[in-house]
Formats: structure tokens, C-alpha cells, sequence
């Protein structure tokens, strides 16, 4: 299994909170600026998007809502898995280290 | 509000089709129901250009992943693939050229000639023009020139005091140091000779970075007056006459009689194109009249700029010291102005215009060749419309058929490229020893030239570029007709390929035209050169020269009548006279003199100054040379010490400054000590003192008798082969004297057809005119091609016609009328960029103008010819079509 890079992490996550009904690119990006406090391009979101679903992470199903073609897209099991390995690494690496971390080259 | 149109066109534009609606619709969903309401206008367009223009990287993304997706189920596009097919197509493309050798042949000739004649011609680019003099950072060297505005043929040389005061005052030179040239008898070797020597100002070597490879650089101390003399060699000199000896350090030679010690050799690679063939480095040992004679100008004096100084910065800071000169030496350096030029621009500059007009040929000729092989391969093509339609056919793309057929011509092109490559490096080596030396060593890295890489990368790079024209062209009309011909006869006529090789014949017809025009106006160029008059009688001369530097006058003047004697008493020899600098050897010396207005007007009374060139003569030479006397008399044994001071005058001289009559005159040179007026006693007809192609300029010619010069020249008068006179020349010579070296014996003939007026030109047309004979002969290699092939897919046609009876005449016409047009439009655009380009050569051009009219029609009416031989064997074998032959086969 591919490690997730930062921002297909950041992606994958804003599709797993928004819920099967509400994932599409505009509802994805907002996810992201809002809550990560950092502004994506819709073009960067969508390529990432891409890249999760040929990994297998997403699914994609198209939807006429409204008049306004929109793309939903749902997290699969793999990309579940990938989600909470991600998670994982990162726990395993912060295991053992006390808080907060020591920082050089300042006294205290 | 809608979002800005152009920013939606863009995006609309680059995204990949899958992902087109559902992003331009969230993005213009989000615009509409949060930007717009929460923003002004103009900051709502604003987000939505900044969201496009930051999605570029994602779009960019996004295409290559569609591109991926499309290319193969989920198979990333790996490199190997490519270059899998491509080696496919190479080992096809090499099988199918080991059963067409003819037309490999064909092919390796044509691109080899096209490829060597660029290769050769480049190479000498690269090395002469490209690449930097051999000296530390040697694009801040720059030549400074001192001219007089109200001196005419004031050459640009500095005397020694002006020389000083550029180096002291100016600010914006690292240093400046001066040169000049001259020769040196050499004695203390195995063969003493005269050597040519430069002598050169303090930090002449440091200016340049060239540090000694033995012994040691010239020291302040060295440059005094009274200090022991001594000299570096060249790396070629001390290999030559010193035997490579590394104990060759403080050894003493004598030079012109002076004893000299040796103290260092300068590194191999070192090279001063500006005095080329100079063997010895001499330190000018500046003496009290010399830094006194402002008005002795001789040394050229070359300056590094300090980092970040522009020449024309220099040039502006030169000038005002040279404006200064005016007020300290008002009578000889009325008007002095100094002008800078990039050293590298002074050593090259006068071969530039030839290089690139051997540049521009060789690329037509590469141009032809390619023509040429597109042709050749344009016909090709028709033989396998079939195999690419089954190709097409079973799912080739248009993009993989031009892969496939572009990697064949490449594989058809590498032999041509390498004997191209080969022959051209070889080429460029003939050519190179086949420069006069003085020539040769006139130009930078000449005498060690070897195999330049940048120059075997620029014609590999030519090949591949050639391929590109010659077979990618061809690729892209087989494979568009691929998709047409599945249901096509093979093999038949088919008129738009006949065009596209047509368009070719005319290129390559017009290129031809341009470069057999140039070759055509070189030749007139020289033969009208050599058809000038010199003003003198070459043929029959021999020349040669003796420097006996003896000190005191009276053992020159024996030595010299002696000598005189003694040729004069070889059998063969009928006259001989000596001059201080022959004929066609350059400007040599000159001096400005004044006209001293005689006694009626009151002595002193003194005109405006002129500028003439002096020679020093004996009195035979007028009547040696066949130069006539037009006035007065010319100069005979009598005009000696003692008797009253005489000068000859030239033609233009005496109409110049004397209105032609000069007869009784009196001028004054500076030069002589006392300020002698001299009388003019004659006038004598011009002849070309510096080089054939420059306008006659005016000479003095001082008694030998009256105005001793240690430089003398030989002229022997023979009447057998001039040439066959040397070896008894030197003896008689040696008999006078043995110590006193003959050197530079040659023919006048010789040195007139070697002069760099003549050579330069003649070089330029040996290749443009060889590039000539190749590009004609190609191009009627191709119109040939063209008409044969329009016969043989009319064979039936014409078959028909006959057995109706059409009579042959009009057959032979409407297979002419075929070649007719390509031929004339070939002859037209050639004729019309000859006009154009012909400017270009105008600096080599001599005695007609770069349109000459003549040349051009020549030029054309051969080129006529040619293509009328071109088409004389198709024609021939489409009147001798045999009906009945030709129409069993329909």
C-alpha cells in the first residue's frame, strides 16, 4: 500500500467528514480552507482527487443536481485502510515523546 | 454576475475532457452562492482568475494522468516502451537498407558532401571565430588606434611618449602596453638567418596572463637604455633552433650583432596573431630621443579593461587624453583621437566576412543535399504506400507511421553523417596547410588545430536536424497517404508527390544558382585581380632580401654596390636594383614631409603637410621594375653624398600635392636630422606599393646613395625562370659577404598569387565554388529523378498517344514542359536571392559589383544547360516508347 502523501491526506479526510451526499469538488475545497485554514486550488483538488480514485482510495459516481453536473465522490475501504494506517505511522513515530518537545538552542 | 469570461474560456480550454463540467460547474457554483455575495465585484473576479491561474499545476497534473489512463489500462507510460519501439524501427529500418544499396549509396554520398562541407567550414568558424585568444580573460583585452583627423594615413600606431601618457593617465585600463614588429639577423646557431622579432613595453606578457614555460618574463630593468640585451623565444623557435635544449636559459645568441641572453621561452600554446610569425620577443629599450619624438608613431598598444569597464567606456577615456595632445604637440598631433576595439575583433576581423560567407554556402549546400535526399525519399515513398496502409490499417497512428519512417532515414542518414563528419574534419585540415604561413599565423589556433569537440557536436547535431528535413518531411505525406491508398493501385503515379519532389528540384535548383553566382563573381573577383597592373613587370622578377646591420655607413654602402655587382655578373641575370620594401608587402614606412616653397617666395614659407610612403632605392630600380619615368629624370649613381639631396615622386604623389608639377619642388621630412630639403627631380608611375586591391597611394623614393637604409630588398631582373636564380643569387651573396643571411628569396610572381588580396579571395572561391559544382550536380541529379519518373508512369499514356499518332516531337515536348517549370522557377528564385544575398560578398568583390550583371547571366544560361542535359535521357526514352510494348502491358 502507497503512503499518503500530506495533502491526499488532507483530501481523503475532507471526503470522510462530508458524507457520502455532500462530497463534491466546491464542498471539498471549502472543507479544506475552512478547517485546515489554508487555501487549495480547485484544479490542485481535483487532481488530487484523481489520483486518490486510480489508487482505488475513492469512488466516484456523477450526479445531475439541480441542473449543475457535480461529481460525488465516497471513500472506499482501501482508502479507509490507507486513512488509518496513515494515522498510525504518524502515532508510532510521536509515541515516547514527551511534550512538549524540547527546542534548541533555547534556554528555559 | 457571471464569472470573467476569458479566465473560464482558459480553464475551460486546458482541462482534460472527463473533469471539464463538474469542475467549471463547483467552481462557478462556489463563485455564485459564497464569493459574490460576501465580496465586492472586482474582488470576486479577482478570486476567481486566482483560483485558475493557481489550478494550472493541477490541470497540467490532470491531463497527464487522462493521457495516462488513455494510453493504457491503468499502465503508466514507461520510457522503455518508447525506446523499445524505437530500436524496432532502427533494426527494421537497417534491414531494409541492406536491399536498397544503391539507395544507401546515394543517400551517404549526397548527406556526406552536405554534412563535410559544413563540418570542414564550421569547424573553422568555431576555432577562428568562437573560440577566445589564448590569453587570461580575453574578452577585456581591446586594441586602442590613435588617428589624426588632419593627418591622412595616419595608421593608428601611438608613439612612444603618447603610449606613456594613455598608460599613466587613464582610469579605466588594468594596464596598457605597446608593440611593433621587425626582424633580426641571428647568429650563434646552427643556421643563421633573419628572424622575425616583436618587440614589446614592459607587462606585455603579464597584460596577456602568459607566463614563460622556461626561465623568466622581461623585468623593468630590462627595458633601460644602457641594460644587457636579452630575449624569450618561441615555443616553435627554440624547438626549431635551439633543439628543444632546456639549458637553452642564458645562453647568448647574437642578434643583428648585438649579443642577447636568452632568458625565457614562452609556453607552447602561446600565439600573438597580430605579429603571427614572430619568433623572438625583445624588450623595447625605450632611449632618450625616442621617449623625446612624439611624432615617431610605430607601436601598437593594447589595453585590459579594469571589471565592469565597457570599451566604450575606455574609448571615451582615451580619447579625452588623446585630445590633450593637441596642446602639448600641436604640430603633430593637430587633431589625435583614440578609438578602442576588441582585441579578438582586430585579430579576426578581416577573415569574418570570408568565414561566413563560406558559412553560408556550405549550409546550402547541406540545404541541397537535404533537398536532394527528400526527393529521393518523397519517390521511395510511393513504393510503400501499401505497407503503410496495412500498417495503418491494423491500428498504426498517423504519429507512430512518421516515428517509424523518421527513424528509418535516420538509420539511412548515420553513414552519410559519419563519412560527413570525417571528411569534413579531414577537409578542414587540407584547407588549413593549405594558408600561406604569414597567413596562417595571422589567424588565432590555426597551427594547432585537431579535432574540436563543439564541432563534431554541431555536426552530429546537423545530421539530426538534416533527417528532420529530409525524412520527416516524406514520413508525414507517406502516412497521410497511408490512410488514404489501402484501396489504391500500388506503385501508381500520383501528382501530388510529384509536386512535392518538384518543389524540391527547385530548391535545390535555386540554391545552386546562388552559390555557382557566388563562385562566379570570386572568379572574376581574382582573375580581374590578377589582371590588374601592378604598375610594374612581375613576371621574370626575382626578389630577396639582406640585412647586413653593420654599423657604420660606409661598410653598407661597400657591401651593397658589391652585391649589386656580383648578381649583376650571374649569367641569366640581365638587371638588378635593391628598394627598402618591396612592392605588394604592405604600407611598410611613411613619413609626412612638407613642401618647402623655393626661393622666390622666400625659404621657409611652409604649405600644408602630407603623408607619402618612402622608399629607399639604388638607381637601377625604375628601369628593374619597368616602372617609366613620366618627368624629369630618375635617380642615378651620381645622387650620392656629397651632391645636391633628390628625391623621385609617384604619379599620384605629384597629383596630390603638386597639381602634377612637382619638377623643382623642395619638401622637408622630419625624420632626417637637420631637416634637408630635398629636390624633386622626377616623376615615375605609380606602382602598388601595399596590396593589388587597394587604390595606388603616393610614395617617395630617396637616392640609396643619400638616405642609407639597412633594410634592402633585391630585385634580379632575369631571363630565364626567376625561381631557378635563387640557389646562384645566394652564393653570389655569400661571396660578398657570408655573414650576411639571404632570406625570403621568391619570385615576384609567386608573391603577388600568395598575397593575402589575391589568397583570401581565391580561397573563398576553391570552396564556394567546389560547393558550387557539388550543388549543381545534385540538383541535376534531382531535376533528372523527376523527369524520369514522370516517363516511366507515362510509359502507357504516352504508349496510347504514339499508336494514335502523336509524332515525337510533341512527346518530347509535353515531357519538357514538365521540366520547364520547376527549372525556370528554380533559375528565378535563384536569380532573385543571388540579387539579395550578393551584398554579402561585396567586401571580397574586386574591379565589378556584388550584381553583375554578366556573372548572373552566365550563371543562368549554364544552369540552363545543365537542366537540358538533365532532361535529355528521360526524354529520349519517352520518344523511343514503343507502342506496342506499352500498351501490351495495360
Amino acid at each position: 500500500m502507497d503512503y499518503l502523501g500530506e495533502f491526499e491526506q488532507i483530501v481523503l479526510l475532507a471526503v470522510a467528514r462530508l458524507g457520502n451526499d455532500d462530497a463534491y469538488g466546491m464542498r471539498i475545497r471549502r472543507e479544506i480552507e475552512d478547517r485546515a485554514g489554508r487555501s487549495a486550488a480547485i484544479g490542485a483538488v481535483y487532481a488530487t482527487l484523481d489520483r486518490l480514485q486510480s489508487k482505488g482510495y475513492l469512488r466516484a459516481r456523477d450526479d445531475d443536481a439541480g441542473g449543475r453536473a457535480r461529481r460525488f465522490f465516497a471513500i472506499t475501504p482501501e482508502g479507509i485502510d490507507a486513512l488509518e494506517a496513515a494515522r498510525d505511522l504518524q502515532a508510532r513515530m510521536w509515541s515516547g515523546l514527551r511534550m512538549p518537545l524540547k527546542r534548541p538552542g533555547r534556554k528555559t | 454576475m457571471t464569472p470573467p469570461p476569458l479566465a473560464r474560456r482558459l480553464l475551460r480550454r486546458l482541462l482534460p475532457e472527463e473533469v471539464r463540467d463538474v469542475l467549471l460547474g463547483d467552481l462557478d457554483e462556489e463563485f455564485e452562492r459564497l464569493v459574490v455575495p460576501s465580496r465586492s465585484h472586482r474582488r470576486a473576479r479577482g478570486w476567481y482568475w486566482s483560483q485558475v491561474i493557481r489550478s494550472l499545476p493541477g490541470v497540467i497534473r490532470l491531463r497527464a494522468q487522462a493521457g495516462r489512463r488513455r494510453s493504457g489500462p491503468n499502465e503508466p507510460v514507461r520510457p522503455g516502451r518508447v525506446l523499445g519501439q524505437f530500436a524496432a524501427d532502427f533494426r527494421y529500418g537497417l534491414r531494409r537498407a541492406m536491399h536498397q544499396p544503391s539507395l544507401v549509396a546515394t543517400v551517404t554520398l549526397t548527406l556526406a558532401l552536405g554534412i563535410g562541407a559544413t563540418t570542414s567550414v564550421f569547424a573553422l568558424v568555431q576555432i577562428v571565430l568562437l573560440r577566445p585568444l589564448p590569453y587570461d580573460a580575453a574578452d577585456r583585452l581591446i586594441a586602442i588606434s590613435e588617428v589624426d583627423t588632419r593627418r591622412p594615413n595616419s595608421g593608428g600606431t601611438v608613439s612612444y611618449p603618447d603610449f606613456l601618457d594613455y598608460r599613466a593617465q587613464n582610469s579605466t585600463l588594468v594596464d596598457v602596453v605597446g608593440y611593433s614588429g621587425g626582424s633580426r639577423n641571428v647568429t650563434g646557431i646552427v643556421e643563421q638567418d633573419r628572424v622575425p622579432m616583436t618587440e614589446v613595453t614592459d607587462g606585455f606578457f603579464a597584460l596577456l596572463g602568459v607566463r614563460p614555460a622556461l626561465g623568466r618574463d622581461f623585468e623593468s630593468a630590462d627595458m633601460r637604455d644602457q641594460s644587457p640585451p636579452v630575449v624569450i623565444v618561441t615555443d616553435g623557435a627554440w624547438r626549431r633552433r635551439f633543439g628543444a635544449d632546456s639549458r637553452v636559459i642564458g645562453r647568448t645568441i647574437g642578434l643583428s650583432g648585438e649579443p642577447t641572453t636568452i632568458v625565457g621561452v614562452l609556453p607552447r600554446d602561446f600565439e600573438f596573431p597580430l605579429r603571427g610569425l614572430a619568433e623572438l620577443f625583445l624588450p623595447i629599450r625605450q632611449t632618450d630621443s625616442q621617449r623625446g619624438r612624439r611624432y615617431m608613431h610605430g607601436l601598437d598598444i593594447i589595453g585590459r579593461l579594469r571589471p565592469g569597464v565597457s570599451p566604450d567606456q575606455a574609448a571615451a577615456d582615451l580619447d579625452v587624453i588623446a585630445r590633450r595632445f593637441a596642446s602639448i604637440d600641436p604640430q603633430y598631433h593637430p587633431a589625435a583621437r583614440a578609438s578602442v576595439m576588441r582585441l579578438a575583433d582586430q585579430v579576426v576581423g578581416s577573415v569574418r566576412p570570408i568565414l561566413i560567407v563560406l558559412l553560408g554556402a556550405a549550409a546550402f549546400v547541406l540545404l541541397v543535399a537535404c533537398a536532394n535526399i527528400a526527393g529521393v525519399l518523397v519517390a521511395r515513398g510511393a513504393s510503400r504506400l501499401y505497407e503503410i496502409a496495412i500498417r495503418s490499417a491494423i491500428g498504426a497512428s498517423r504519429g507512430r507511421l512518421i516515428r517509424q519512417l523518421a527513424t528509418e532515414s535516420l538509420v539511412l542518414a548515420i553513414p552519410g553523417g559519419v563519412v560527413g563528419i570525417i571528411l569534413g574534419q579531414w577537409a578542414v585540415r587540407l584547407f588549413v596547410t593549405s594558408i600561406p604561413r604569414a597567413q596562417r599565423a595571422a589567424v588565432p589556433h590555426l597551427t594547432s588545430i585537431s579535432i574540436d569537440p563543439v564541432s563534431v557536436a554541431v555536426s552530429v547535431g546537423l545530421v539530426v536536424v538534416s533527417v528532420i528535413a529530409f525524412g520527416v518531411l516524406p514520413a508525414c505525406q507517406a502516412a497521410r497517404d497511408g490512410d488514404r491508398a489501402a484501396l489504391r493501385a500500388r506503385g501508381g503515379l500520383d501528382a501530388r508527390r510529384v509536386r512535392l519532389q518538384s518543389v524540391f528540384v527547385v530548391a535545390q535548383l535555386a540554391l545552386a544558382v546562388v552559390l555557382l553566382a557566388g563562385s562566379g563573381l570570386m572568379s572574376r573577383s581574382v582573375y580581374r585581380l590578377l589582371g590588374t597592373s601592378p604598375g610594374f613587370e612581375p613576371e621574370g622578377l626575382l626578389t630577396a632580401r639582406v640585412n647586413p646591420s653593420f654599423a657604420d655607413a660606409p661598410r653598407v654602402t661597400a657591401y651593397h654596390q658589391k652585391l649589386l655587382e656580383q648578381i649583376r655578373a650571374l649569367p641569366g641575370v640581365t638587371s638588378v636594383a635593391t628598394v627598402s620594401q618591396l612592392p605588394l608587402s604592405g604600407s611598410g614606412n611613411s613619413g609626412t614631409f612638407k613642401v618647402v616653397e623655393s626661393a622666390g617666395k622666400g625659404e621657409g614659407s611652409i604649405q600644408q603637410e602630407s603623408t607619402a610612403a618612402i622608399r629607399t632605392i639604388s638607381p637601377g630600380y625604375f628601369a628593374v621594375m619597368s616602372i617609366p619615368v613620366r618627368q624629369g629624370r630618375g635617380l642615378s649613381p651620381e645622387d650620392r653624398r656629397g651632391q645636391p639631396l633628390v628625391v623621385v615622386v609617384n604619379q599620384t604623389l605629384a597629383a596630390t600635392v603638386f597639381d602634377g608639377r612637382p619638377l623643382g619642388q623642395h619638401i622637408v621630412f622630419p625624420f632626417f636630422d637637420g631637416r634637408p630639403a630635398w629636390e624633386i627631380v622626377g616623376v615615375v608611375g605609380d606602382e602598388q606599393i601595399a596590396s593589388i586591391d587597394r587604390p595606388m597611394s603616393p610614395v617617395v623614393y630617396f637616392p640609396f646613395g643619400q638616405a642609407l637604409n639597412g633594410d634592402i630588398n633585391l630585385v634580379v631582373r632575369t631571363t630565364a625562370d626567376p625561381a631557378s636564380q635563387i640557389r646562384s643569387v645566394r652564393a653570389a651573396a655569400a661571396s660578398v659577404d657570408p655573414s650576411v643571411p639571404v632570406y625570403s628569396a621568391e619570385t615576384m610572381a609567386s608573391r603577388l598569387s600568395d598575397s593575402d588580396a589575391v589568397f583570401r579571395r581565391r580561397s573563398v572561391l576553391m570552396l564556394v565554388g567546389s560547393f558550387a559544382i557539388a550543388a549543381v550536380l545534385l540538383a541535376a541529379i534531382g531535376l533528372y529523378g523527376v523527369l524520369a519518373q514522370i516517363v516511366s508512369s507515362r510509359t502507357r499514356e504516352i504508349g496510347v498517344r504514339m499508336a494514335l499518332g502523336a509524332r515525337h516531337a510533341h512527346v518530347a515536348r509535353s515531357i519538357l514542359a514538365r521540366a520547364l517549370v520547376p527549372a525556370a522557377a528554380g533559375l528565378g528564385i535563384g536569380l532573385a536571392a543571388t540579387v539579395w544575398l550578393s551584398p554579402a560578398l561585396e567586401t571580397l568583390l574586386f574591379g565589378i559589383t556584388p550584381r553583375d550583371w554578366i556573372t548572373l547571366g552566365v550563371v543562368s544560361a549554364f544552369l540552363a544547360g545543365v537542366a537540358a542535359l538533365a532532361c535529355i535521357v528521360p526524354t529520349r526514352r519517352a520518344v523511343r516508347i514503343d507502342p506496342v510494348v506499352a500498351l501490351r502491358q495495360l
